[in-house]
Parts: C-alpha cells; sequence; structure tokens
C-alpha cells in the first residue's frame, strides 16, 4: 500500500469514527435499546471500513453508513426473530445511556412513544428529523419510492403525536384524580 | 401557483423539512400568514419533529473506539451478527482463494489458502456448531497440517463459538483428550474460545467450564479479524469441509 493509499485510508476511517454519534442517533430510534444500538455501530462502522472501496463518492458517506446499519439491522431481526413481522419488532423501553436527559419527563414520554411506532415509520422519522436527510436521501438509503418516505413520514409524525397527547390526557385524569381525593 | 387552501400535509412537511424550492415556500408562508388552521397544522409538524430532536439529540454512542482496533459485537446473542461478519471475512478471504488443500486432510476437505498475500503456513480455523463431525474434522486438519508444518514453524489455530464452544467444554467434548495432548506436545497450536459465547451461555444460566489452558479472553470475531489482519487463512469449517 503506497503513502497516498494509506492516507485515504485512514482519513476514511477517521470519517467513519466522526460518524459514529450520528449512527448510534438513529440506531438508538431503530433498536430502542442503547447497548443494541451501539452494536449495530460497530458492526456497521466495521462493515464500512471492511467495504470502503466500495464507497464511489465520498460525499455519500453517512447515506452508505446508514444503508449498511439498515442491511444489518434487518439481518439481525430475521435472524432472531424469523416468524415475526418488522412491524411487530416493537423496542425494549429501555434508554438507559442517555443519562441526565433520561430524567426529563419529555424526554422519556418521546422514547416511549417512538417505542410504540413501526419499525418503517421510525426509520424514516430518525433520518428526516434527527440526521436532517433529504427526503431523496431517504428514499436511497431506505430503497423506497420518495413516495412512501412521505407517507410513512406523515404518518409517523400523526402516530407519535397522538401518543403523547394520549399520554398527557391520561396524566391530565390522574392528576384530577388525585385532587379529587385530596 | 395554487389556492392556499390547498395545501395538503405532506406540501406543509415538505415545508417543515425544507424540502420545498423558493416558490413553494413562499406559497406555504403566505398561507400560514392568513390562515391559522396551516399555521396550527405547521406548528403541529414543527412540534413532532422538535421532539425526536429533544427525545434523541443528545444520544452519544458508548463505545467510542474504531471497530477496527476494538472490534465490535454484538449482544443480541453472540452470534447473529457474528456471522454478518463472518460473511465479510470470508468474503474478504475468498478473494485470495485458489488453493484446495485437500492434501492435508483428505479429498473430503476444501481449506482456505491464500494465493499471495495469505500465509500458508498460518492458519485458523474457525467452527461454530456443535457437531462431532466437524470437531473430528478439525482435529484432523491441525494433525495433518501439524505433521506438514512440523520444520518450518507453521501455526494453527482454531476458535469456536456458539455450538461450537462444545469442542472445548471440559467434561463435553468428545476429542478432550486430544486437545490436552494437543497442547502439550505442540506449541505452534492454538485453541480459541469465545469469550461472548461463554457470556451468553452464562446468562442463560449455564456455565461452561473451558478445557484448562484454552484462551478465552476475546470475543471470537475479535480473534478473527485480528488473524485475517495479520494475514492468517481462514477456513470456516462448516461451509468449506464437506464431511
Amino acid at each position: 500500500m503506497n503513502n497516498d493509499n494509506r492516507r485515504t485510508t485512514r482519513d476514511m476511517e477517521r470519517r467513519i469514527a466522526e460518524s459514529r454519534d450520528r449512527l448510534f442517533r438513529v440506531a438508538v430510534v431503530w433498536c430502542g435499546d442503547k447497548m443494541l444500538a451501539d452494536d449495530l455501530v460497530q458492526e456497521t462502522m466495521t462493515s464500512g471500513i471492511v467495504h470502503r472501496r466500495q464507497l464511489r463518492d465520498d460525499k455519500r458517506l453517512l447515506a452508505w453508513l446508514y444503508s449498511i446499519m439498515r442491511n444489518n439491522w434487518y439481518r439481525h431481526l430475521r435472524q432472531n426473530k424469523p416468524l415475526a413481522e418488522l412491524d411487530d419488532q416493537l423496542p425494549s423501553e429501555d434508554f438507559g445511556p442517555l443519562g441526565a436527559c433520561q430524567k426529563l419527563e419529555i424526554v422519556d414520554r418521546v422514547r416511549r412513544a417512538v417505542a410504540m411506532l413501526p419499525a418503517e415509520q421510525r426509520e424514516v422519522l430518525s433520518l428526516v428529523d434527527l440526521e436532517e436527510f433529504s427526503y431523496c436521501e431517504v428514499a436511497e438509503v431506505l430503497s423506497i419510492p420518495i413516495g412512501t418516505v412521505m407517507s410513512r413520514l406523515h404518518r409517523a409524525r400523526n402516530n407519535l403525536l397522538l401518543q403523547l397527547d394520549e399520554t398527557a390526557e391520561k396524566r391530565m385524569v390522574s392528576k384530577d384524580n388525585i385532587r379529587i381525593i385530596k | 401557483m395554487q389556492d392556499t387552501d390547498d395545501i395538503d400535509n405532506l406540501t406543509l412537511a415538505s415545508f417543515v423539512d425544507c424540502q420545498l424550492d423558493a416558490a413553494h415556500k413562499e406559497w406555504v408562508i403566505r398561507a400560514m400568514e392568513n390562515d391559522p388552521d396551516v399555521r396550527e397544522r405547521v406548528y403541529r409538524l414543527r412540534r413532532a419533529k422538535d421532539l425526536m430532536k429533544l427525545g434523541f439529540g443528545d444520544a452519544r454512542a458508548p463505545t467510542q473506539t474504531l471497530p477496527r482496533l476494538k472490534a465490535g459485537r454484538w449482544r443480541l446473542g453472540s452470534l447473529g451478527l457474528a456471522a454478518t461478519i463472518l460473511v465479510l471475512i470470508t468474503s474478504f478471504v475468498a478473494g485470495y482463494l485458489g488453493y484446495h488443500s485437500g492434501k492435508l486432510v483428505g479429498e473430503s476437505v476444501h481449506a482456505v489458502a491464500p494465493v499471495a498475500h495469505r500465509q500458508t503456513d498460518r492458519v485458523l480455523l474457525h467452527v461454530s456448531e456443535s457437531d462431532p463431525k466437524q470437531f473430528a474434522a478439525v482435529l484432523a486438519y491441525m494433525q495433518k497440517f501439524l505433521e506438514k508444518h512440523r520444520k518450518n514453524g507453521g501455526r494453527v489455530a482454531v476458535v469456536a463459538n456458539a455450538g461450537g464452544l462444545d469442542l472445548m467444554r471440559a467434561g463435553v467434548s468428545p476429542f478432550e483428550k486430544q486437545i490436552i495432548a494437543m497442547m502439550r506436545d505442540y506449541d505452534n497450536v492454538h485453541f480459541i474460545a469465545c469469550a461472548s459465547s461463554i457470556r451468553e451461555l452464562r446468562r442463560k444460566g449455564v456455565e461452561p467450564i473451558i478445557i484448562e489452558k484454552i484462551d478465552s479472553t476475546l470475543p471470537a470475531m475479535d480473534q478473527i479479524i485480528s488473524h485475517v489482519q495479520q494475514g492468517w487463512s481462514y477456513i470456516k469449517v462448516d461451509t468449506l469441509i464437506n464431511i
């Protein structure tokens, strides 16, 4: 390997390493569990480094990594829950890693609400809202038409808000009950 | 441009997600100024977007080392993604395939050996199924390898994970005595038990007792990646050996 190749390889590894937290944020949404998400990201980065030469356009690195991560995630789901529909794969409610943030009630409620969404809606939501990907990029990463991206996104947001509003209503009722008891 | 009454939710979502061109943006902004319902719908979409960022925006990966330096491993059950890694590695090694080492273990054995970069005198065997036939093939391969490379310092290692761990479990392995004898008689053999698989068994309430002196410090994946990176030839027993 000559010096230029070594430099390119090192540069690619550095860029992949720098993508870790971004990948992780999306992986947490997909998996609903920080340890699984961490493994998924590790696996994705390993694949990225091993197959780095397959990336033709450096500007597409992140989208390429997300494609790898999605393939790895679906492979895992198929291997571990072969008889279940992907939409049935609700993640666990353990979002332990996020320290102080988790103490915020709203954060906890959002995560629980997202965990209730079907996997395909979580994917689109995470890539658009967390990664700020364009609809075109999401369509490319997920290998679905743009129209499907938009409709999934629409349903995801509606469902998310519905879940949150229902939770809020229950909390209000609960508080009212407490007042009555008093 | 259409009448602002016609604005649908997908267009508003595109606006919130910065997917519209200037003309359409202006159209939506005008509609928001004139129509409280449109404003409310945009607010609702932005709220959903903001909540997502609030919920997950601060997440940071617990592991921060490059997988090359410290290979990742799934905690999902030791083999789900290990299999993926192996596919990757196998693909990587496959480029160097070109050598049929049936001489070592008879005609039924297809071994991996390199054309150029892989070292034919350093071979890593990988067994992941609890199959006595595969165990026997592994040991037969190692025995013949050691005979062939008696003088040139060839090295052979076997890494076991998942069901393959049974090969290295004391009181379970049908070849326990042979393994002990091999480790005693040869310096150039190395038996490796996957730390992740051991941990997984413990998690399930099984305490696997590994044969003494077998290396069980790292996950199989880490060992395989490390060996392959150092130029070892890799043989996946269940796919490359026809028993």
